[in-house]
């Protein structure tokens, strides 16, 4: 079941006088339990286009469908709430609340998206990602490793149908790296589907696809 | 979103940024606080001025006076000079006549020259001075006074206005040294009236001269205000007695309305007739409305300032949160929620500085009222407090803190909703 398509998207940034073509004529599909490596150089648009994909970025041509939704002409609060249910992000940059506890970091897409998240819930997600006894800790006493831990543990608590990931393993070494990608198979086992754009080997060849990005253009 | 969430973030929001919370909440709660006491001082001052200076009426009553022209300061008396008429009793008995008026009550001009004597066994000296009187429809008084206000072949029954009795008590009375009285040690006193002759006056509209003993047998706030008043079955037979005759003419006549309702549309019967209200009250109460209104401004500009303090922290706080704030957008938050978060905030801000503010307020009204009470010496109608708080200014004062501050945030807010997400997450 495909549960993330994009076809012919096209993204233009404007850069001084002439515009310049970020995304030129994109079209993938991702399907459930699938694990798809993006890999290209740097800029070559791979963050651009988990945006795009991940209801972030409207600025764009053509047509994505998240879960079956179709993205052009929804609302704000309709794109927000699609990303908050069936988005998970992890960012290289962890992109976590610094004045936040662990807890309340990986608990916070619940606070918008309305649904009531249970205590057992986030504790569940912080034991499955390794993080058991750091619940009450903030993201500066955490390591690289843990504080991606926790990005993916908020990506995850949700239960979202596709996980998005950029660069994940960027900042963390070999054997943390290795971890996460346990986390990630255990990930498109329960039937996520998981786009990850990266410049780690190891991931891009555990990964059932590879798409490359150069120029803006995938192959 | 759910609005408990958004409370719970906005709280945990401002406490996140405490010190700049607590600037904006000071710069409130001050434009509150003086937005407070310049209102309360001027409610207080209109009230007293209304209550015991001008002595409005009730909403029910108007009270018809000749037609006059308002020069500003000077109040040129018109009747049929000014194409207006003089009240007399048949002009009585049209007002009487107009829809939905249900008591007239005409105050009858004894334009007799007078004078007052006595007063030794009260004062201590034996005072003369030139009176004014009128006469009163006995059922006018009756309240106030009771049945000692009714015509008397013994003596005058006079009863003197509640105003006089200040005016006299907080300036004559300290400036003779004679002694302070009440309405209660008033009552019975005598003094010799002469009648047809007066200093001002001389001998001008009487038609015999003679003395009458007089008694005060009340105070009243109808009574005329430098003088007293008598009876009118009393003002009559004196002016029968020592006027040179000719028609009764009536200084006004105060109409009773069926309802506040209906005065409108009496007060336009009047003016057909050729005739006046007295607005004296009304003109006072917009004065006073008017002077408030502009020391307001002071208090209003302090809570502008203080609402452009709060865009300015709210501003630079929100560039600070920016990244947050992105990664708020990018696991959910709608635009609609991030304004909601910030306006909320700056609302718990505007609630704080507000009740402060009110707080602060009527603490400072309370220690002018006791300082003034202690430094202040006695002037007439000096009234016991100069502040008038009601619960509506608390409120008014508590809502115009939360909108200010609410519009303070406003620009911030919407900016921030406007976010570009990949923007932020790019910082």
């Amino acid at each position: 079941m495909t549960l993330l398509s994009a076809s012919n998207i096209v993204k233009e940034v404007r850069d001084g006088e002439r515009k310049a073509r970020i995304l030129d004529g994109v079209s993938l599909e991702l399907a459930a339990g699938e694990r798809v490596a993006l890999v290209g150089p740097s800029g070559s648009g791979k963050s651009t286009l988990l945006h795009v994909l991940g209801a972030l970025d409207g600025d764009y041509t053509g047509e994505v469908r998240l879960a079956g939704t179709p993205l052009e002409g929804l609302s704000d609060r309709a794109r927000s709430r699609l990303r908050g249910r069936d988005v998970g992000f992890v960012f290289q940059a962890y992109n976590l609340v610094s004045r936040a506890t662990v807890a309340e970091n990986i608990a916070l897409p619940s606070r918008f998206n309305g649904t009531q998240l249970a205590p057992e819930a986030v504790r569940e997600v912080i034991e499955r990602v390794g993080l058991s006894g750091k619940a009450d800790r903030r993201p500066h006493q955490l390591s690289g490793g843990e504080r991606q831990r926790v990005a993916i543990a908020r990506a995850l608590v949700q239960k979202p149908k596709v996980v998005l990931c950029d660069e994940p393993t960027g900042n963390l070494d070999a054997e943390t790296g290795g971890k996460i990608l346990q986390l990630f198979d255990a990930l498109t086992g329960a039937g996520v589907a998981l786009l990850i754009a990266t410049h780690d080997r190891a991931i891009a060849d555990s990964s059932r696809r590879e798409l490359k990005l150069k120029d803006g253009k995938l192959s | 979103m759910k609005l408990g969430e958004m409370v719970g973030m906005a709280a945990a929001d401002a406490w996140a940024a405490r010190a700049r919370s607590l600037v904006s909440v000071v710069g409130i709660a001050l434009g509150v606080g003086v937005l407070v006491v310049i209102v309360a001082l001027g409610l207080g001052v209109r009230g007293a001025v209304l209550d015991e200076v001008v002595q409005r009426m009730p909403l029910d009553t108007i009270e018809v006076v000749p037609k006059s022209v308002n020069l500003g300061l000077i109040k040129l008396g018109g009747g049929s000079l000014l194409g207006g008429r003089v009240i007399d009793d048949g002009t009585v008995t049209s007002l009487g006549a107009i829809a939905d008026v249900v008591a007239v009550y005409p105050k009858l001009e004894v334009k007799l020259p007078l004078g007052a004597r006595g007063g030794e066994s009260l004062l201590g000296k034996s005072l003369y001075a030139d009176l004014f009187v009128n006469g009163l429809p006995e059922e006018l008084v009756r309240t106030e006074v009771g049945v000692a206000f009714a015509d008397n072949t013994d003596y005058l029954p006079v009863v003197i206005s509640s105003q006089l009795l200040e005016l006299y008590n907080s300036s004559v009375a300290s400036t003779l040294g004679t002694p302070q009285l009440t309405p209660q040690t008033l009552i019975g006193i005598e003094f010799d009236v002469w009648v047809g002759r007066s200093l001002i006056l001389g001998q001008q509209g009487a038609r015999t001269t003679g003395r009458e003993r007089a008694r005060v047998v009340g105070v009243s706030r109808h009574a005329v205000k430098l003088g007293a008043s008598l009876p009118m079955a009393t003002a009559r037979r004196l002016l029968a007695k020592y006027g040179e005759g000719g028609a009764a003419t009536y200084g006004s006549v105060i109409l009773k309305a069926r309802s506040a309702a209906d005065v409108p549309a009496i007060t336009r019967a009047v003016r057909d007739q050729g005739l006046d209200v007295d607005q004296t009250a009304q003109q006072a109460a917009d004065l006073m409305s008017g002077a408030t209104g502009i020391a307001s401004l002071v208090g209003l500009l302090v809570l502008v300032l203080a609402a452009l303090n709060i865009a300015h922290s709210f501003v630079a706080m929100l560039a600070e949160r920016r990244r947050e704030l992105g990664i708020l957008r990018a696991v959910g938050a709608s635009r609609g929620d991030l304004l909601g978060v910030v306006l909320l905030q700056a609302s718990f801000l505007g609630a704080a500085g507000g009740v402060f503010g009110v707080l602060a307020g009527w603490i400072v009204c309370a220690i002018a009222d006791a300082s003034a009470a202690v430094l202040l010496p006695d002037f007439p109608f000096k009234p016991k407090s100069f502040f008038a708080l009601p619960w509506w200014l608390a409120l008014a004062a508590l809502l115009a803190a939360v909108l200010a501050a609410c519009l303070g945030a406003a620009w911030p807010a919407i900016r921030t909703a406007r976010l570009r997400v990949t923007d932020a997450l790019a910082d």
